[in-house]
């Protein structure tokens, strides 16, 4: 086999395995966002709102999805991060904060983020799943933070 | 020389009359919130807020917010005279884990809360807590599900006549506490404690 066959097989390995590892990822639908509620808690001197939220069809999504990536860049400090991150946005695009670790599919169901008390939080949020192997992205509706 | 005088008065005046008009035009003497509305808005009428808390700082001094169509706009702190007026919309008030209304307005401010839903969904403190106001008037409104032992459902703990009317305050820790005057047509029960209205003599 000449070298540059072999660099060419090389560079397509890996994507070949991400296809053969997630045969239906291509599938997958954009996630369902809801309001479960809100928790008032203090931490570093200051009380703060945590608006929870939970994924109607977290069931939709395979388990690989958010398995241990440790090829992919770190999240931080953490080594172990998963394939997928969620990150929230206010309905303007600006992000307010996302989960880079989390485990499995199930873990959608307790996915949130918080305001200062007294901070007026945006109207309607949403979610995107960042499947970062494939570099594809699932936007969830827009969630009101009120109930 | 005369017309730059001119001139330069006239520019001060347009320039005095925008620092007064500016910050009053920020603020509506009426506002809206819908269940589909966005805090993002001004709060008019055909542009409405989401929540009560986000229309407070859209509204005047003495104005007044009202409701749309059924929604829940969320817990509110009132700092300044106001009322919020949502009878027979369904404004909803859910305070899960926290307050629902609080009251901490000025000394001479008078606040009116009618045609409200507020349900503390089992978890919330207080229905309607009043730290300080002239007088506030509950009105034509339920409050429900404020059940932690340290609950109630309206809870007055600093200077204000407080009168509720034509309003149910049910399954609650405690019903009231604190000075609160029957304004009349009030439903008390399946509350842990119900409380008792005080005498409408004695707060006048």
């Amino acid at each position: 086999m000449s070298p540059i066959v072999r660099r060419a097989a090389r560079g397509i390995a890996p994507g070949l395995l991400a296809l053969v590892a997630s045969p239906s990822l291509a599938a997958l639908p954009n996630p369902v966002l809801y309001l479960t509620g809100t928790e008032y808690y203090s931490a570093g001197g200051k009380n703060w709102v945590r608006y929870q939220y939970d994924v109607r069809n977290k069931a939709d999504y395979p388990p690989q999805l958010f398995a241990p990536a440790p090829a992919l860049p770190l999240c931080g400090l953490n080594t172990n991060s998963s394939r997928s991150w969620v990150d929230f946005f206010d309905s303007r695009g600006k992000r307010l904060y996302g989960f880079c670790a989390l485990k499995t599919p199930t873990d959608l169901g307790k996915i949130w983020f918080a305001v200062e008390e007294g901070i007026v939080p945006p109207s309607y949020i949403y979610i995107e799943i960042n499947d970062r192997q494939t570099n594809t992205k699932y936007k969830s509706n827009l969630a009101d933070t009120t109930l | 020389m005369r017309i730059f005088k001119t001139l330069l008065v006239f520019v001060s005046a347009a320039f005095a009359i925008a620092a007064i008009s500016s910050p009053a035009s920020a603020q509506a003497t009426r506002t809206w919130v819908s269940g589909v509305g966005d805090d993002v808005n001004p709060c008019s009428r055909t542009a409405p807020c989401k929540t009560f808390a986000g229309a407070i700082s859209k509204t005047a001094a003495g104005g007044e917010i009202d409701c749309l169509d059924p929604g829940g706009f969320g817990a509110v702190t009132i700092t300044k005279a106001l009322a919020i007026v949502c009878d027979g919309i369904g404004g909803t008030v859910l305070a899960t884990g926290t307050n629902g209304i609080v009251v901490n307005a000025g000394d001479q401010d008078r606040v009116l809360l009618s045609g409200l839903d507020i349900n503390g969904g089992g978890t919330g403190i207080n229905g309607v807590r009043v730290l300080k106001a002239k007088s506030v008037v509950v009105r034509n409104t339920l409050i429900h599900g404020f059940a932690t032992p340290a609950s109630h459902g309206i809870s007055v703990e600093g200077p204000a006549a407080v009168t509720v009317a034509g309003s149910a305050i049910v399954d609650n820790t405690t019903g009231l506490s604190g000075a609160v005057v029957s304004g009349g047509d009030n439903l008390l029960a399946g509350n842990g404690s119900d409380g008792k209205f005080a005498s409408s003599r004695a707060r006048q």
